[in-house]
């Protein structure tokens, strides 16, 4: 659905954004992260036709941005990180200002802004200034404008700024909603929290550079093929890392109180045989839990050092 | 919930402007400002006039309140429509909506008309709510409908003009402040002819209304034909700035000057053909008509010249979608500096042709002469054709180094930039000098002048010769500043004074001359290095089209 290939954006002198590439497939919800400054907005200012590439090609839907904008502009909703409303406009004149922008029917365009509203839950807002709207309930009517004329791309600038917590949660479903209607979502966020779960894909984006890119596990595959397992013994965790540090397979060993956390090389089958060697030298094994890569270690792995 | 909206059918930014410009506390402001100041000024008038003078003839009195208050909308259409048409597009910018809807499916065309209809509907307001003070003239009479009217279709011409204007440099611009002070500053400009208008129309002591009344009607068909162009020019303008850099920008402006100047050209040869016989006023019309001509020609090169020399996968695509019968016709009106150039020699010198030629033929038709800028002296007609291609010379320089500097890389808002001050500074700086300097010139301390080099200048060289016969055949200099002065070294001829200020010997070489050879030599050397610049030019690699799907 999204094509980008050797996406380049300079300012002057300094490169923002070198040689990006990635693709987005029909229907996914792609996580778009990175650092303060990493090049994400440049990228989606791009994407969005605002911004004119130096050098590369993007595709939305096999459209060229650059030279077919005005077709692009028609499939993808776009909500940029910061933007501005216009004073003096009640909620429902301003979606449906942005109804008639889009060239919806004009009988239609009252339904469809009742619609976007109920679906953001700004029903109750209606006859509200915009310009009076708190910070959130802005962000929640920028999204209400993108929805209005169902595109099937979603692309979304750190859409999360600035929400409650609970608006936090229902915003991840609503997207996960969007999703499953059929949406491809193209979302950036340096807040990893709001996007793991409903990611299928991520680009992570430093210094202007895509550093890996894909689903959250192949990522985490290449990155390490080591496994850290968190073991609980009732006693004994001392000389449980000592036996543990004498196998091969073994990288780390440490305790931690009565919880032994190790980092182990090889695949899934190195787990019991881990277990069978500790049971079989009377360590009294309480519990074990592998742990799981989250998004955040992730990028902490992958942005290590990178920072300049 | 099925209520509809009664204002649905209304353009949809005309409906989002007016209800946000008209529900802020601001615009009750201005308006009430403006309201109670036109309001006070008249009551004041009125006071004075009916208390003090003994005799007060009331059509006086109405015709009195009736000009206040064109005056009172004159300056707001002026003065302070800018203030906010400016901000049209700009403030979209400033206030951060301008992404959001730019990414619309509103096309350029549509965002401009939106724009245009809010700022109208803006200025309207002024224009109705001043309607109860000016039913204060009817009481007095003195004012014909015949009159109002005129001042209605003036206003509302100058209105269109000032709301164009602005936003166009509301378009081109990131910042209301530019857009603002560019828009004041061709405004200042500009103002005069249409002010003038209206109060001749009233002013019927003054001279200015016989001058109005010798004016032959085409000319004010001209004016007319002007500032409509004006208008459209600038919409047109404003929607290619806005329009994406791949998309065409350029064959909607380039058709639209063709027809302009074909108007304008016709309308002017209408002028001589019917004052021909009258012979003497002819001279300063037939003048300033081929000045604004000539004016009006240096647009091309500033429009069209000062593009990106390469055309876009897009426009490539597009251009090979015309017959191939037509395409080296639309290779010349596609975006692209070269085609520009092409295109701006090939209109220019076509139409400065067949100019001459219309000319040549009246003149010699009418047996007419041809008196220039002053009723007793003549200028032969050869002589007086001589400044058509002295400015197609001038138009090759300035063409060319907007093509050199394209092929060089600068951005088209930059070049136009720079093309527009020199245009402005080699026309109107030497007048600033030539005034100032003369004096220390007659006491004998400069040697030659440059004055020639000003494209004005130059023309006005081969119109003022440096000597003229005079009917009762004597030979003197034209008499035009100050007496005491030469002015054959100003106005007609390159002069190197040998020994005295006034030595016969000294070197005279016709001005037009000189600039000739001076800015056809640069010209040379100017297109010599494009196409230095344009082989060196690596083949772009611009961004690839999508597969065949897109392209449908
Ligand atoms: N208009 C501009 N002119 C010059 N440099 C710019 C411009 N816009 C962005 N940059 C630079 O480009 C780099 C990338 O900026 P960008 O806004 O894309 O970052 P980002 O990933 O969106 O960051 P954030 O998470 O803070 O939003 C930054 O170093 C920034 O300074
Ligand atoms: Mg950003």
């Amino acid at each position: 659905m999204i094509e980008v290939k050797g996406l380049h954006k300079s300012y002057g002198g300094f490169e923002a954004v070198k040689d990006v590439s990635f693709q987005v497939a029909p229907g996914t919800v792609f996580g778009f992260i990175g650092p303060n400054g990493a090049g994400k907005t440049t990228t989606i200012r791009m994407l969005s036709t605002l911004l004119e590439p130096t050098a590369g090609t993007a595709l939305v839907d096999g459209h060229c941005v650059v030279n077919y904008p005005e077709r692009v502009r028609q499939i993808i909703g776009y909500m940029p990180d910061r933007f501005g409303v216009y004073e003096g406009i009640q909620v429902w004149e301003y979606l449906e200002f942005f109804a008639a922008a889009y060239k919806l029917p004009r009988g239609r365009r009252r339904a469809i802004a009742e619609e976007v509203m109920e679906l953001t839950d700004l029903t109750p807002l209606k006859e509200k200034l915009v310009s009076e709207l708190s910070k959130g309930m802005r962000q929640r009517l920028c999204l209400a404008k993108t929805l209005i004329h169902d595109p099937k791309v979603l692309i979304l600038d750190e859409p999360a700024a600035g929400l409650d917590p609970r608006a936090r949660i229902e915003f991840r479903a609503l997207l996960v909603e969007l999703s499953r209607m059929g949406k491809t979502v193209f979302i950036s966020s340096h807040i990893l929290t709001e996007l793991s779960g409903i990611c299928q894909e991520v680009g992570i984006i430093e210094q202007g550079q895509i550093l890996a890119c894909g689903s959250v596990e192949s990522i985490a595959r290449a990155l390490s093929p080591s496994r850290r397992v968190r073991i609980r013994v009732l006693r004994g965790a001392a000389e449980a890392v000592e036996w543990l540090k004498k196998r091969p397979e073994v990288l780390e060993a440490a305790a931690d109180g009565e919880t032994v956390r190790a980092t182990l090389q090889g695949g899934e089958e190195v787990v019991p045989e881990i277990v069978k060697y500790l049971a079989g030298l009377d360590v009294p094994i309480a519990g074990l839990e592998q742990e799981h890569h989250n998004l955040e270690t992730l990028f902490m792995q992958i942005t290590k050092g990178a920072v300049a | 919930m099925a209520r509809t909206d009664p204002f649905a059918h209304l353009n949809p930014i005309l409906l989002k402007d007016v209800r946000a410009a008209f529900r802020t506390r601001r615009f009750a402001f201005t308006f009430m400002t403006y309201l109670s100041v036109l309001g006070a000024v008249i009551f004041i008038m009125l006071f004075v006039q009916l208390g003090s003078s003994k005799n007060v003839v009331p059509s006086d009195v109405g015709r009195d309140i009736f000009l206040t208050f064109i005056l009172g909308l004159g300056v707001v259409t002026w003065f302070l429509v800018p203030a906010f048409a400016c901000a049209a597009l700009t403030g979209e910018r400033e206030g951060e909506t301008f992404d959001l809807l730019i990414t619309t499916s509103f096309r350029p065309w549509d965002i401009v008309w939106g724009k245009l209809l809010a700022s109208f509907a803006y200025v309207f307001v002024f224009y109705a709510g001043s309607l109860p003070l000016v039913c204060l003239s009817f009481l007095f009479g003195g004012v014909s409908p015949g009159q109002i009217g005129c001042c209605y279709l003036a206003l509302t011409l100058a209105a269109l003009f000032v709301i164009s204007l602005s936003l166009m440099f509301s378009a081109v611009y990131t910042s209301s402040k530019r857009a603002v002070s560019s828009t004041y500053a061709i405004l200042v400009f500009s103002g005069f002819p249409l002010l003038g208008m209206i109060i001749g129309l009233f002013e019927d002591r003054g001279s200015l209304r016989r001058v109005l009344a010798g004016v032959p009607l085409p000319v004010f068909f001209l004016t007319a034909v002007l500032y409509l162009s004006a208008i459209v020019l600038c919409l047109l303008c404003a929607t290619n700035a806005l329009k994406s850099p791949t998309e065409n920008r350029s064959t909607n402006t380039r058709l639209f000057l063709c027809a302009f100047t074909a108007l304008v050209t016709a309308l002017g040869l209408w002028t001589a053909w019917e004052e021909m016989p009258a012979g003497k006023d002819l001279g300063w019309l037939l003048g300033i008509w081929l000045g604004v001509l000539g004016g009006i020609l240096l647009l091309f090169p500033l429009l069209f010249c000062a593009e990106p020399p390469q055309r876009s996968r897009r426009l490539q695509f597009e251009l090979g979608q015309h017959r191939p019968v037509l395409r080296p016709l639309m290779r010349l009106l596609y975006p692209g500096a070269l085609s520009g150039f092409a295109f701006s020699l090939i209109w220019c010198t076509g139409l400065m042709a067949l100019t001459a030629a219309a000319l040549w033929i009246l003149i010699h038709q009418k047996r007419a002469d041809l008196p220039l800028f002053s009723e007793t002296s003549t200028v032969g007609t050869a002589q007086a054709l001589l400044v058509l291609p002295l400015a197609l010379v001038f138009l090759l320089f300035f063409a060319s180094l907007c093509l050199l500097m394209s092929y060089a890389d600068f951005r088209t808002k930059n070049i136009r930039t720079v093309m527009l001050f020199l245009i402005v500074l080699s026309n109107v700086l030497p007048g600033v000098i030539l005034v100032s300097a003369e004096r220390r010139r007659a006491d004998g301390q400069a040697g030659f002048n440059l004055y020639g080099l000003s494209p004005s200048f130059a023309e006005m060289s081969i119109l003022m010769p440096p000597s003229t016969v005079f009917k009762d055949g004597s030979v003197k200099p034209l008499p035009i500043l100050r007496g005491d002065v030469d002015f054959r070294g100003t106005w007609g001829c390159l002069y190197v004074k040998l020994d005295s200020p006034f030595d016969p010997r000294g070197v005279m070489m016709p001005q037009w001359v000189v600039a000739m050879a001076v800015y056809l030599s640069l010209s040379l050397v100017m297109l010599v290095l494009c196409a230095y610049l344009a082989r060196r030019r690596r083949p772009p690699t611009p961004p690839e089209v999508a597969p065949a799907t897109s392209e449908t």
